[in-house]
């Protein structure tokens, strides 16, 4: 593997804008020509831009159906930032409302809205891979460096102790006490401040995400970006890619302003784990084996409460410091814990009760702390489709998920209660307010029926795996689909199987790989 | 499943007279209204101005532009307009209860402004909640999209993030300060 010069030169953010400026005027209309056509910016999108950008001479474009939104329009209006920031306005994935996917719909995509929790695919998970999948080329050995320019480029670095904030202190006396495992996070921050606004884009530019890392190196070498240009259908002729169509709309008002063609030999997918199935469907690219968006890994998340005794002020300081990794190859059901809380206005419904009862609650939030378990779902239940032309996520959880989901609650409700929490609260709509360990038996009880929780996503994998077998995957092991020549995909879509982690460093890990791929067949 | 009335359809339109919706879904805040709010003249509420019957994801991922810039404007949709563009019987039943939550939760915090609304009676309200939301009793698709919604648009206002102590506009510049200044273990 050829070496990167990952060092930032003299690109800052004034530069960028100007490059920017150039491809957002309104090209309506217009016939675009590239070797290589890059769909979406986020982490797997701009890592492949970036891989691809060292080829000299050749005419990339990366393009993104969102905004570019620079940190001086971020605000701290959470409303605002999911209008500007993400798709479906921050309510993405299962159409009926049972599951609610945050996804990024702007340069960068969700790097800008995630919490900075930056983990690699572990190699205990990478040898799976190898071992069980056939996957080789997903060996440590060949993975590893990509990781290590990835934490270069986005300045990852674990934390300091002393910048846990008091949000996570009851969970972390919760485990010491009892004796389980929790860890530092590495995180890609840069000048971060702990304003604790990491979910709606940092105001005070302290988030390494893409639009600020790997996006502008690529445009500094050479890679065009269109942003506010959303890839309508991916066309192929005799079983082998051209190009595309997109439609120009307001990013505001959604007002169609122009349509646009892209002729390219070559298209990288990398508009993540809903849209790239959804995309290949609505541009009629499903395979003959109904692969693409067969087996999503949704690792549902489930929010958890605490009321402590003594004030807290969670929602200060760094989001999301640690990670509680105890359960993470727990036979019956894989799981972590990220301590973490965010505005009144999203903790509001995850608290049980209304009218009187839920404002004397709200009134105490200085005294709560917040976490979110996140499930390790194998997958096998869940399909992306296509509903009203939109993608829609069909989930389902089976019985040894229900139990094993129930087995995390009851370990997140004894953590906080050991931690000196006197009351927790498991964000669903029946009350469920747990005051004593013997309580925890209640969560036997707990229903799973529609509505009753509230189920979110973020970190949504493997929609399109990649496998040697066109029957059960989408893409070969270069991430080359099966059954389209020229068609890569980049991004968390072709994981294959649960990766039991946080998706963004995978995901720059996947871009980074195919474009690895595309340039050597490209040399041949 | 019978739906049971608890508030009549005229006690709504008597209601509907002092209530203004501002428009909200998740995703727009409505600020424009809080100071309305705070004067007992508007109710901030999230709702979409189409019924809400075939999928709420629909109802709040789609933005009610033509809604959003009249409420900047200071004119705002009425509960009468929404309930005689409303043809289903259910729908008409989604619009009590997101009103009937809004008395609830807006009465504890900001009881002075709401005088006229604790003529309702607590034990309908309760009742009525109890049946139709925590219970996720008629229809849970309307408890999946009103009460984020609702709580969203409460809890985004200025005001109510100063009254519970979450105002960030002293947001100052050191690690030390956003944790809150002390150190005592927990």
């Amino acid at each position: 593997m050829s070496h990167i010069d990952c060092s930032m030169s003299s690109l800052s953010v004034m530069d960028y804008s100007s490059l920017l400026n150039s491809y957002e005027k309104s090209l309506s209309n217009e016939q675009v020509h590239a070797d290589v056509l890059i769909i979406g910016s986020g982490a797997g999108g701009a890592a492949a831009a970036f891989e691809l950008s060292s080829v000299s001479g050749l005419n990339v474009v990366l393009v993104e159906a969102g905004s570019y939104v620079p940190v001086q329009r971020l605000t701290h209006d959470l409303g605002d930032m999911m209008n500007q920031l993400t798709w479906a306005k921050g309510n993405a994935g299962a159409q009926d409302g049972s599951l609610r996917v945050l996804q990024g719909r702007c340069v960068g995509g969700s790097t800008l809205l995630h919490m900075l929790s930056m983990t690699p695919i572990s190699d205990r998970v990478l040898r799976r891979m190898v071992e069980d999948d056939g996957l080789s080329l997903m060996s440590p050995d060949t993975i590893n460096p990509l990781v290590q320019t990835i934490k270069q480029v986005m300045n990852i670095k674990e934390i300091d102790r002393s910048l846990v904030n008091h949000n996570a202190e009851p969970w972390i006396r919760g485990c010491e006490e009892l004796g389980y495992y929790w860890k530092l996070n590495e995180r890609n921050s840069g000048s971060c401040i702990g304003s604790g606004r990491c979910h709606k884009g940092c105001p005070f530019g302290g988030k390494v995400s893409m639009d600020v890392s790997f996006v502008p190196r690529s445009i500094n070498q050479g890679v065009r970006l269109y942003t506010e240009t959303q890839i309508d259908k991916i066309l192929m002729k005799d079983g082998r890619i051209t190009g595309a169509t997109a439609t120009r709309r307001h990013p505001q008002t959604g007002e169609v302003l122009g349509t646009m063609g892209f002729k390219a030999p070559f298209v990288v997918l990398a508009a993540g784990a809903l849209q790239t199935p959804a995309l290949m469907l609505k541009s009629n690219l499903q395979s003959q084996f109904e692969t693409v968006g067969s087996r999503v890994c949704v690792q549902p998340g489930i929010n958890v409460l605490g009321l402590h005794p003594r004030e807290i002020y969670g929602w200060r300081g760094v989001t999301n410091p640690i990670h509680i990794d105890e359960w993470i190859d727990e036979p019956g059901g894989a799981f972590f814990i990220e301590p973490g809380m965010l505005d009144a206005s999203i903790i509001a419904d995850y608290l049980p009760g209304a009218g009187e009862k839920h404002g004397k609650l709200m009134k105490q939030i200085k005294h709560l702390t917040a976490g979110q378990i996140l499930y390790c779902d194998s997958g096998h239940a869940n399909k992306v489709t296509l509903k009203n032309g939109k993608a829609d996520l069909q989930f389902r959880l089976t019985q040894s998920d229900k139990k094993a989901i129930r087995f995390a609650m009851k370990k997140a409700a004894e953590i906080l209660i050991q931690g000196g929490s006197k009351e927790v609260f498991i964000g669903q709509r029946t009350p469920l307010d747990l005051k004593y360990a013997n309580d925890l038996t209640d969560i036997d009880r707990v229903s799973f029926e529609k509505g009753h929780f509230h189920w979110e996503s973020v970190h949504i994998h493997g929609s399109c795996p990649m496998g040697h077998d066109p029957k059960k995957s989408v893409v070969d092991a270069r991430g080359e689909c099966h059954h389209v020549k020229n068609l890569y995909l980049a991004d968390v879509s072709i994981l294959p199987r649960a990766i039991r982690n946080n998706t963004t460093i995978p995901g720059a890990t996947m871009g980074l790989l195919v474009g690895k791929m595309i340039k050597e067949v490209l040399a041949t | 499943m019978k739906i049971s009335r608890i508030m009549s359809r005229r006690d709504m339109l008597r209601l509907s007279r002092s209530v203004s919706l501002g428009c909200c879904s998740l995703g727009l805040s409505v600020t424009a209204c809080h100071k309305e709010v705070l004067e007992g003249n508007l109710l901030p509420f999230g709702l979409d101005d189409r019924p809400i019957i075939e999928g709420l994801t629909e109802a709040y991922s789609t933005l009610p532009f033509e809604a959003m810039e009249k409420a900047r404007e200071g004119s705002y949709l009425t509960c009468k307009h929404l309930l005689n563009d409303i043809r289903d019987e259910q729908a008409d039943v989604f619009g009590q209860i997101s009103l009937a939550l809004t008395i609830l939760e807006l009465g504890p915090l900001l009881s002075s402004n709401f005088g006229r609304f604790s003529e309702l009676e607590p034990k309908m309200q309760s009742r009525f909640i109890e049946q139709w939301l925590i219970e996720g009793g008629f229809r849970s698709e309307i408890a999946y999209g009103i009460r984020p919604i609702f709580l969203f648009s409460l809890y985004e206002q200025p005001e109510i993030k100063r009254y519970l102590g979450m105002d960030q506009s002293t947001l100052s510049k050191s690690h030390s300060d956003q944790k809150g200044g002390h150190n005592e273990s927990y």
